[in-house]
């Protein structure tokens, strides 16, 4: 019982809040940047309607090197960009930026193949009421995909959770931050594990409540 | 009567690994206003191709494509997408949004087309479902319904702009024959109701006699047989269409001619058409010319509203001539098979 004594519940307290702020901001930004940019690798790609193999083969490099690189590589080569940014390449804001480039690309990808598993059948059928690209990406290809983009997107939050993880490298805090540091440099095995515990918690909402979402958009 | 459509010396290719594989090679038709205009040919043909030009989802390679005179292949962009919402399109696989209700997918062309406020698009939906029938059902998704509601919801969404021509691409080949026929029945009501020009392309017969006034048969990506579809489908000429009506009638022709063979009397086919078809015209004329007749194979039928019948008799008797002379001027065919 002696272990639970020492346990630093507003340490703990303050790197939960510290997870979920990462977690949500970055979650949007990677929303807001991934979803166009997986549209346009879709709508560019091997006939697609706006292919373009050129743009579509440099694009695709570059989505391939960024999700090639390991997260705490990336973490410390953007430093310099990070400061430019927001104005600090250290704490929870320093810890961000990262986090979007390193998942941006990856939830674009989950874009790309959500979009291509909507019927072509649906898509020809929208051009031939006369569509505009606009309207045949807003009214029919995002409505079609949207179930497969929900269940990109909660892959993507869970890949995010673990990233914030590798954020104490610059004092991004957080929980896996926590965990390192109490419980693998002070052998604190208690706070470790619930720092763990919690991790496998948030990860858990998340997957039931994107999964929830993406049985109330499904209608197949 | 003015033709609607018009595609003047259209050719096609698909250009595959450096190679022009011709798709369609020359392609001339006319569609009249207000008809059912059928295209029939096998997979490969190039029937999908065909329909596809007419609303511009392909390109011709070569050619003009005429819609009340206009040469649609040289619209822009804008004036390409106002044209599309004047040409309904319905497909095999439907290809509804899943996402969508039964009254947004029939809403989603009005929303497209973007100058109709929400009362408005509320009284059409509401027109169209009441139309294809589908009232209880405004509210399902797709996976809801079976495939003859999913083609009904198709139809009622592709008539929602009120379209001047109405494309069916094989739009009854998913079908089982009882909701392939009720599917056939409400075109042909539309057709007849909005006087709605119909082209359609399939590869069964039977779709072409149910619902077409004129059908092209198409072989290879070239027409090889244009014309009424009462005589193409009584008096085919070419063999691939000899061999689309043969099959939809069950009839193997060499099989009859070895079985006729050894037959002493003269073979005739005999073909009636229209309300002749139930006179007892055959067993009058029969009697006055004292010909002894047998009746070898037929087929009596209706194609789109007109009956008729067709006929392989053998004939014996000293005036079997005045008897086909009598027949012709009947207004009958005789056609001698030997």
């Amino acid at each position: 019982m002696e272990l639970l004594i020492n346990i630093p519940w507003a340490d703990i307290f303050e790197a939960t809040l510290d997870t979920l702020i990462m977690l949500a901001v970055s979650a949007t930004f990677t929303l807001i940047l991934g979803l166009p940019l997986g549209i346009l690798l879709f709508l560019t790609g091997k006939r697609q309607l706006l292919e373009q193999p050129k743009f579509y083969g440099a694009l695709s490099f570059i989505v391939n090197i960024l999700r090639s690189v390991p997260f705490i590589i990336l973490l410390i080569v953007m430093m310099p960009l990070t400061e430019i940014v927001v104005g600090s390449s250290l704490g929870v804001v320093g810890a961000i930026p990262p986090l979007v480039v390193g998942a941006t690309p990856f939830f674009a990808r989950l874009v790309e193949t959500a979009l291509r598993e909507v019927d072509r059948g649906i898509i020809e059928a929208t051009q031939a009421m006369g569509a505009s690209m606009r309207q045949i990406v807003t009214g029919a290809l995002i409505p079609e995909a949207l179930p497969g983009i929900i269940a990109g997107m909660t892959v993507t939050a869970i890949a995010l959770v673990s990233y914030t993880a590798m954020s104490g490298v610059i004092g991004g805090g957080g929980l896996g931050d926590l965990a390192v540091r109490y419980g693998y440099q002070r052998f604190q095995d208690d706070v470790m594990v619930i720092t763990v515990v919690l991790l496998v918690v948030l990860v858990q909402i998340l997957q039931m409540f994107g999964d929830r979402l993406v049985l109330r958009f499904s209608h197949r | 009567m003015p033709a609607i459509l018009e595609l003047r010396d259209v050719s096609k290719n698909y250009r595959v690994d450096q190679c022009d594989i011709p798709a369609l090679d020359h392609i001339d038709l006319e569609v009249i206003s207000g008809e059912v205009f059928g295209i029939i040919g096998h997979s490969g043909a190039g029937k999908s191709t065909l329909i596809r030009l007419i609303n511009l989802l392909e390109h011709p390679t070569k050619g003009a494509i005429l819609i009340d005179g206009q040469d649609i292949t040289r619209l822009d962009k804008n004036e390409l997408r106002v044209l599309r919402r004047k040409i309904g399109m319905i497909f095999q696989h439907f290809n509804l949004l899943s996402s969508k209700t039964v009254a947004q997918n029939i809403a989603f062309p009005l929303r497209i087309a973007g100058h109709y406020n929400e009362d408005e698009i509320k009284k059409r939906v509401g027109e169209l479902i009441d139309r294809v029938g589908l009232i209880e059902h405004t509210d399902k998704y797709p996976a809801q319904l079976s495939g003859g509601q999913k083609q009904r919801v198709g139809i009622a969404r592709a008539l929602a702009t009120q379209p001047r021509i109405l494309l069916c691409d094989e739009a009854t080949s998913a079908l089982d024959p009882q909701t392939t026929q009720s599917v056939l029945n409400l075109l042909n009501e539309i057709n007849i109701d909005l006087k709605l020009t119909i082209v359609l392309i399939t590869h069964e017969m039977n779709v072409i006699r149910m619902l077409c006034d004129r059908v092209a048969v198409l072989d290879q990506g070239k027409i090889v047989e244009l014309g009424e579809v009462s005589n193409v489908f009584l008096h085919p000429q070419h063999p691939t269409s000899r061999r689309f009506v043969y099959e939809s009638e069950d009839i193997d022709e060499e099989m009859l001619h070895a079985a006729f063979s050894h037959l002493e009397s003269r073979l005739i086919r005999l073909t009636f058409r229209g309300n002749r078809t139930y006179e007892p015209i055959l067993g009058n004329i029969m009697r006055a010319y004292h010909v002894d007749f047998s009746i070898l194979s037929g087929r009596i039928d209706r194609i789109k509203n007109m009956p008729y019948g067709q006929l392989i008799l053998g004939l014996q008797g000293d005036s079997v001539d005045d008897a086909l002379a009598h027949f012709r001027q009947q207004g009958l065919t005789v056609e001698e098979l030997r």
